[in-house]
């Protein structure tokens, strides 16, 4: 029986080709498995590192892990590799603000909803960031970090 | 040899779409002060064969004139926009090495 602590992890190379690996990678990330898809997507990410779409998993993974500082590292590349696809500014906006990192969360999630007003859930996310915002500049309380650092 | 452009070249554009949601003031060695921004356009539908999802293009943006800076800096993202402008390559050298981008120098701007 599989040890479960490494269920899902690939030892050494994984079997089959890339694609048959971001397959793979995308069903675990998909079957609430993100820990395990994110260690194949980053050795897929070394064989290839021009794919936006590994790049995406690969931030999708980090981020469902809560690795959130390098899920906005990988949304950020994301970023700046494509500055005109909305799901990234979206990704980076989430991760900047499970880092409490608001302002910086409200500029990526204001340019996703420019880019889509018709998405609730990107609109949702901008309306609670600005709200944490606003109760913060209320209080006189710092606009990154923990409240009681 | 000479120096003086052709006047049958151009590389004016005109751009309508919402501003993005960043508007940065900088100041240049030269005290010049450059207001950067983007403008989203929504991308025709027939358009997106590019092989991303991309729906929209978001278009970088940079402004030197007063007019044109005060205005920018007073409007809410998803704002509509026209801006006119003409196309820039800008080069710059990093530790990367050398990079580009185009963008445009807008030194008209209206309400859409």
């Amino acid at each position: 029986m599989e040890d479960p602590a490494t269920q899902g992890y690939p030892a050494g190379d994984p079997d089959g080709s890339p694609y048959d690996w971001y397959r793979r990678a995308v069903a675990l990330l998909d079957g609430g498995n993100p820990d395990a898809a994110a260690v194949l997507l980053a050795r897929l990410r070394e064989v290839d590192p021009s794919s936006m779409s590994v790049l995406e998993a690969h931030a999708r993974s980090l981020f469902d892990s809560k690795r959130y500082e390098a899920a906005a590292m990988a949304f950020g590349e994301l970023v700046e590799r494509n500055p005109s696809e909305d799901y990234a500014h979206y990704g980076l906006g989430l991760s900047l603000w499970r880092l409490q990192r608001f302002p910086e969360a409200r500029d990526q999630l204001a340019m996703a909803t420019v880019m889509r007003p018709g998405r609730a859930d990107y609109a949702q996310a901008l309306a609670q960031v600005r709200a944490t915002i606003r109760a913060r500049e209320e209080s006189g309380l710092p606009l990154e970090g923990p409240v009681n650092p | 040899m000479t120096s003086s452009a052709d006047p049958s070249t151009s590389c004016q554009v005109r751009i309508v779409g919402r501003l993005g949601s960043r508007v940065d003031s900088r100041e240049l060695p030269s005290g010049d002060t450059v207001v950067t921004f983007t403008i989203v356009v929504d991308r025709p539908r027939r358009a997106r064969s590019d092989g991303t999802r991309a729906r929209v293009d978001a278009i970088p943006c940079q402004a030197f004139l007063a007019p044109v800076r005060r205005r920018v800096t007073t409007l809410e993202p998803g704002t509509l926009v026209e801006a006119e402008g003409r196309l820039r390559r800008r080069f710059w050298r990093n530790l990367a090495g050398p990079s580009s981008v185009l963008d445009v120098e807008v030194t008209k701007l209206r309400l859409g």
